[in-house]
């Protein structure tokens, strides 16, 4: 590593902005992209049997950036913006960058056996997979609306490309044109909005925006607000808040069943990162408007979500729903952040977030691993295909049962923990009735999850659908839910570790806003 | 102690879960053999539970999740203990009686059963409001599967409406817990989700009215769903008609003093002002829950939708006693506290002792349901009045569903008793027209049972003359060949069963033996056969005089299940399993029936307790409201 470093190092002294500590802080960045390169050129000399290997490749190097996030934010994360304020390497890019890291783990392991299945091409998904976390992962350690747009662009291109992966799939190809023609229009409006917080501010550096709002009083500047709007309305696209909301079923239900499991979480996850490093690190002072318009918005969100999650019939698009749900269920925690100005309770919002979106990585991505396994054998993504799952798979059946519930938010699963979390913040700063509506939509969630329940544990198989059963690989599969389930359970009951982790991640942006405040 | 009792029935389910034998007998033996454990425990603590002593015993306290103050806290007071002891008793039976009716899904109904073990351990003993939310809500999946799969004909909904309806408080109190962890943090000093220190706390300075007020309604709304209290107590009748008998049994025994348990260890203490503010209206509810159990019950014409409604009944005296406990204690109201009204503990107590009896007399009476429910296949009161008489079948059963009617009816020297007549005394403390409203219900009360106990165990009034049935077994030998033949081609509604029967009802009839009675070992099947088909006829005297009108006339929509004539004549009386489980039940609430003191001498010390916190604080208030000059 040293060895490396010192190469990079002398390469790279031929411009004062960068330095080779700069390439020690992107080391994780680095280690993916190499590893999605590797892949590009592997794919194009293996013979096509061997292709699924490089799978191995690709977890190989999602665990060697876990590994060097892991070491850097254990040895204490330097703090220090790279690339001329491009690029920060905090507590809150390491923890957002274990999320994707794990996310893409996950979905390396679902992959395989649904691809292979359906003759969608291997290496090349897991590359763009790569690339996608790549850019998830600038996103989370951006520290100027440049660098947030180009990995929020990368990220989005990706997932273009992903969803209309399944070239023979009419379906496929339909969600991934609407995705991109409504993606590329959020897109534009993110970016006008970027301009106008350029224009009034006069920098794109997050730092000095908030800190030139403050110098010249901009925070009831109509123009500023305009700003912030678009830029609410962009990301809401990405994380696919309600009313932004309407690409989601869509373009889940076109997309090969992994793909949207990926989308569910890792972009969503990358949105949440811009939205906390745009709003709480750069408009700090607009707090009082955003606050308002993030509740708004979090309550049509998991309303709507929940609401029309019941009437779903494919389990699939129920997820969809679902995924838009909890969706607002993290941007109640956000909301939150604004009441206040003690840093405990700031934290404590901005941890929500945090652990929140940790968490629904593990249990969306179950209950999508579950439903790949379940298209695997029957074909379908109906509610119908889950009958008796209880009976001819009931380990996968009791892992179901146990991310759904976790979904739900019953103890003692870390679903819980997470609801816990969030309606925590919101009561504690304030918005007990945000908090009051989120636990509501809990109940309601809850008549959806459980019909799964209930299918794959009392409805009966069909003598006909059992013969028509088909087999599946699903070693990886099964190593993922594994996983998975234990990693649900540990946050639900020993949450310790995990929310300190959360809570060392908020402090960064806390601190931040103190500096350019108290400044 | 207390964990170990926890987590045995934990051990248990996975044991179960993970056996790699496919035999059912090896998952009975096993979870007998948790639950058998857990007993012996949960007997242990009762034991060596010091009784005088305030506070908690066998506390057991551990760091847990600091980032929120959640700590690890297990502890009993007298309230509780009992609870637990009540529990451990109540498994043990479920499972003794689930022996032999449980046969699809042998494996998953031990681990579920085993899993409501835990919750309901867990519950009664957590002393941290995390923790305890956790067993509160572990408690509800493993209860809806128990109905949701083993349960009747309309399981799948009651599941449902269970689950929902209980949810949906669970949430409201989630958030008031959260509430309460936020208003608390200034009192205690800091974050914790301690009960016992949030409750040492708020004693000494009160909680903001508003908040208590509030919190009160949030809690309490997920406790009285739980009660249930009426008006939340539509989703009882549906869980307890579905649930298998087992399931009924926990749900009856210990499932509903979740909510009492809730409403004492949670509203009072930490809510005193509110829950003196708020207890007329927890009366009033109370009070609108016995009587309406009663009046409902009256009508039920299913054996276990009777016994549920009668548990709305009984659970109503449980609130009506703590809140007439609440009425004179706290109070920002102004009212003045008169001696009687403030050392009410007897109404706690009886309380308590309610909760106490109606887990033994409603487990036992459900179980009851459940052995008629097993041999006839029906719950229909009139159904089984027209098939049979159990009484002269199954006399030791008999006996024993009696005494449990009669304890459930408030008969003194049974322990249903002692806990209605305490709270009625706490009642008269209040007002007198409460106790006069209360002891009315008790009539109603033996009305329901008394017409139920009559109408199963000894079917038809006719039947009680020994020489009409013996008439009827004449009118047999005169007619029966000509009429039965053509009735059966006409209107046999029992399929082949009945037909043999019939067949072998006129042979009976043609070798009439003195002891071939109806009640007599072989011949019993065919005659109850024909006296399921021509119900009409035993108390006119006269035979099977027009046997197709008294089909029709006498079955209207109660269709015994074709089962119940092809049983007839296996008619055995408590097997082993339901005798060890009704039998020592029966014997333990007579005796508690007549020792009160064994149950009561737990709760004097919580009583006084309780006392103590809730007015220790109001005079604080009135101590604070003199000097500030209001």
């Amino acid at each position: 590593m040293s060895f490396l470093t010192n190469t990079l190092l002398q390469i790279s002294t031929a411009k004062p902005s960068f330095s080779g500590d700069d390439l020690y802080r992107i080391l994780p960045e680095l280690i993916v992209l190499v590893m999605a390169v590797l892949i590009v050129i592997l794919d194009l000399f293996l013979p096509k049997r061997s292709r699924p290997a490089l799978g191995y490749l690709a977890i190989a190097g999602y665990v060697a950036a876990l590994v060097a996030t892991a070491s850097l934010f254990y040895y204490g994360n330097p703090n220090k913006t790279s690339f001329s304020g491009m690029f920060i390497r905090d507590d809150f890019s390491s923890f957002f960058e274990i999320i994707f890291l794990i996310s893409g783990i996950l979905v390396v392991l679902v992959t395989p056996s649904y691809s292979l299945k359906r003759g969608i091409p291997i290496g090349e998904t897991y590359a763009i997979q790569a690339f996608s976390v790549l850019g998830m992962m600038i996103v989370g350690a951006s520290g100027d609306l440049m660098a947030i747009f180009v990995g929020i662009e990368l990220t989005s291109i990706c997932s273009y490309i992903l969803t209309g992966f399944a070239r023979n799939d009419p379906g496929s190809a339909e969600g991934s044109l609407k995705y991109f023609l409504l993606g590329i229009f959020a897109t534009a409006i993110l970016v006008y909005g970027m301009t106008w917080t350029f224009g009034m501010t006069g920098s794109t550096n997050l730092v000095a925006i908030s800190q030139s709002i403050q110098r010249n009083g901009l925070a009831t500047d109509p123009g500023l607000t305009l700003g912030m709007l678009l830029m609410v309305v962009g990301f809401g696209f990405k994380i696919a808040a309600v009313p932004f909301h309407l690409w989601t079923p869509d373009a889940y239900e076109g997309a090969p069943t992994p793909v949207a499991a990926f989308m569910s979480v890792g972009p969503k996850a990358a949105g949440f990162a811009a939205l906390l490093r745009v709003l709480i690190q750069g408009l700090p002072e607009l707090a009082a408007q955003w606050s308002v318009i993030i509740a708004v918005l979090a309550v049509l969100t998991m309303t709507l979500g929940n609401v029309v999650a019941i009437a779903q019939t494919s389990v699939k698009r129920m997820l969809a729903y679902s995924s838009i749900a909890h969706t607002g269920y993290i941007m109640v925690g956000l909301a939150a952040y604004a009441n206040t100005s003690s840093p405990e309770r700031q934290n404590d919002a901005i941890s929500s977030v945090l652990i929140y979106s940790l968490i629904y990585v593990f249990m969306n991505m179950g209950a999508f691993a579950i439903l790949i396994y379940v298209q695997n054998r029957q074909g379908g993504p109906d509610v119908d295909d889950f009958d008796g799952l209880g009976t001819w798979a009931p380990g996968i059946a009791l892992a179901m049962a146990f991310c759904l519930l976790s979904l739900t938010g019953i103890p003692p699963t870390g679903g819980f923990l997470g609801k816990f979390y969030v309606f925590r913040a919101a009561i504690d700063n304030g918005y007990t009735w945000l908090a009051i509506v989120g636990v509501l939509n809990s109940a309601v969630s809850a008549f959806f999850y459980l019909r799964i329940i209930y299918t794959m544990y009392f409805n009966p198989l069909k003598d006909e659908a059992r013969a028509k059963l088909q087999p599946t690989k699903t070693g990886f599969i099964t190593a993922g839910v594994v996983v998975i389930c234990i990693a649900i359970l540990l946050l639900g009951i020993f949450p310790d570790p995990a929310l300190n982790l959360a809570r060392d991640g908020a402090n960064p942006l806390i601190y931040v806003v103190r500096a350019t405040s108290g400044s | 102690m207390l964990s170990a009792m926890t987590y045995i029935p934990l051990i248990g389910a996975v044991i179960i879960a993970i056996l790699p034998s496919r035999n059912p007998n090896a998952y009975r033996w096993i979870a007998l053999l948790t639950t058998g454990i857990n007993f012996a425990l949960s007997l242990y603590t009762t034991l060596t539970f010091v009784r005088g002593q305030a506070g908690y015993q066998f506390e057991e306290k551990a760091r847990w999740i600091d980032s929120i103050g959640a700590g690890y806290h297990m502890g009993v007071d007298g309230v509780s203990v009992l609870m637990v002891q009540l529990n451990g008793l109540l498994f043990l039976i479920a499972i003794l009686v689930s022996w032999y009716p449980i046969q699809k899904r042998v494996r998953e109904y031990y681990v579920a059963i085993l899993l409501l073990n835990v919750g309901l351990v867990g519950v009664f003993c957590a002393l941290d409001f995390f923790l305890f939310y956790i067993f509160w809500e572990l408690v509800l999946i493993p209860m809806a599967i128990l109905i949701g799969v083993w349960g009747g004909a309309n399981r799948v909904y009651a599941a449902y409406k269970f689950f929902i309806y209980t949810l949906v408080g669970s949430l409201l109190m989630l958030v008031a817990i959260i509430a309460l962890y936020f208003q608390a943090q200034p009192l205690v000093g800091r974050f914790t989700l301690d009960i016992v220190e949030i409750t040492n706390a708020t004693a000494n300075r009160p909680l903001d009215y508003t908040f208590q007020i509030l919190a009160f309604l949030a809690f309490g709304s997920a406790f009285a769903i739980k009660v249930p209290l009426w008006p939340f107590h539509t989703w009882l009748p549906d869980a307890h008609t579905e649930a298998p008998t087992a399931g009924s049994v926990i749900l009856a025994g210990t499932m509903l003093k979740m909510g009492c348990y809730g409403f004492i260890r949670f509203n009072l203490p930490l809510f005193p002002d509110a829950s003196k503010d708020l207890a007329p209206l927890m009366i009033g509810l109370a009070i609108i829950a016995i009587i309406y159990g009663a009046m409902v019950a009256l009508v039920q014409p299913d054996m276990k939708k009777l016994v549920a409604y009668s548990s709305v009944s009984h659970m109503g005296f449980v609130i009506l006693g703590l809140f007439t406990f609440a009425y004179g204690l706290g109070g920002q109201s102004g009212r003045t506290t008169d001696r009687l009204l403030l050392a009410n503990t007897q109404a706690f107590e009886g309380a308590v002792f309610v909760m106490f009896a109606h887990g033994l007399l409603t487990g036992g009476l459900f179980l009851g349901v459940g052995v008629v429910y097993e041999r006839l296949h029906t719950r229909d009161i009139k159904t089984i009045q027209n098939t049979t008489r159990v009484a002269s079948r199954m006399p030791v059963y008999s006996t024993v569903f009696m005494i449990f009617a009669m304890g459930s009816l408030g008969l003194p020297g049974i322990s249903g008793f002692v806990g209605e007549f305490l709270v009625m005394q706490g009642a008269f403390r209040v007002n007198g027209w409460l106790a006069f409203a209360t002891s009315f219900v008790i009539i109603f009360a033996a009305i329901y049972l008394l017409w139920m106990y009559q109408r199963v165990f000894f079917g038809k009034v006719g039947d009680y003359d020994p020489a009409v049935a013996l008439s009827h077994g004449a009118g047999h030998h005169d007619e029966s060949h000509g009429t039965l033949a053509a009735d059966n081609a006409a209107t046999n509604q029992s399929g082949p069963a009945a037909g043999a029967d019939n067949t072998f009802h006129g042979e009976h009839g043609k070798h009439p033996t003195p002891d071939s009675e109806k009640f007599g070992g072989g011949g019993a099947a065919g005659i109850d056969t024909n006296r399921v088909g021509t119900d009409s006829l035993p108390e006119k005297g006269s035979t099977h005089a027009v046997p197709a009108k008294g089909h029709d006339t006498g079955h209207g929509k109660h269709h015994p299940d074709p089962d119940v004539l092809a049983n007839g004549a296996k008619f055995p009386d408590l097997n082993l399993p339901e005798g060890l489980a009704l039998i020592p039940l029966a014997i333990l609430s007579i005796l508690v029936g007549i020792f009160p003191a064994w149950v009561l001498d737990f709760l004097t010390t919580s009583g006084s307790q309780l006392t103590i916190t809730m007015v220790e604080h109001s005079n604080t208030l009135a101590e604070i409201a003199r000097t500030v000059g209001k």
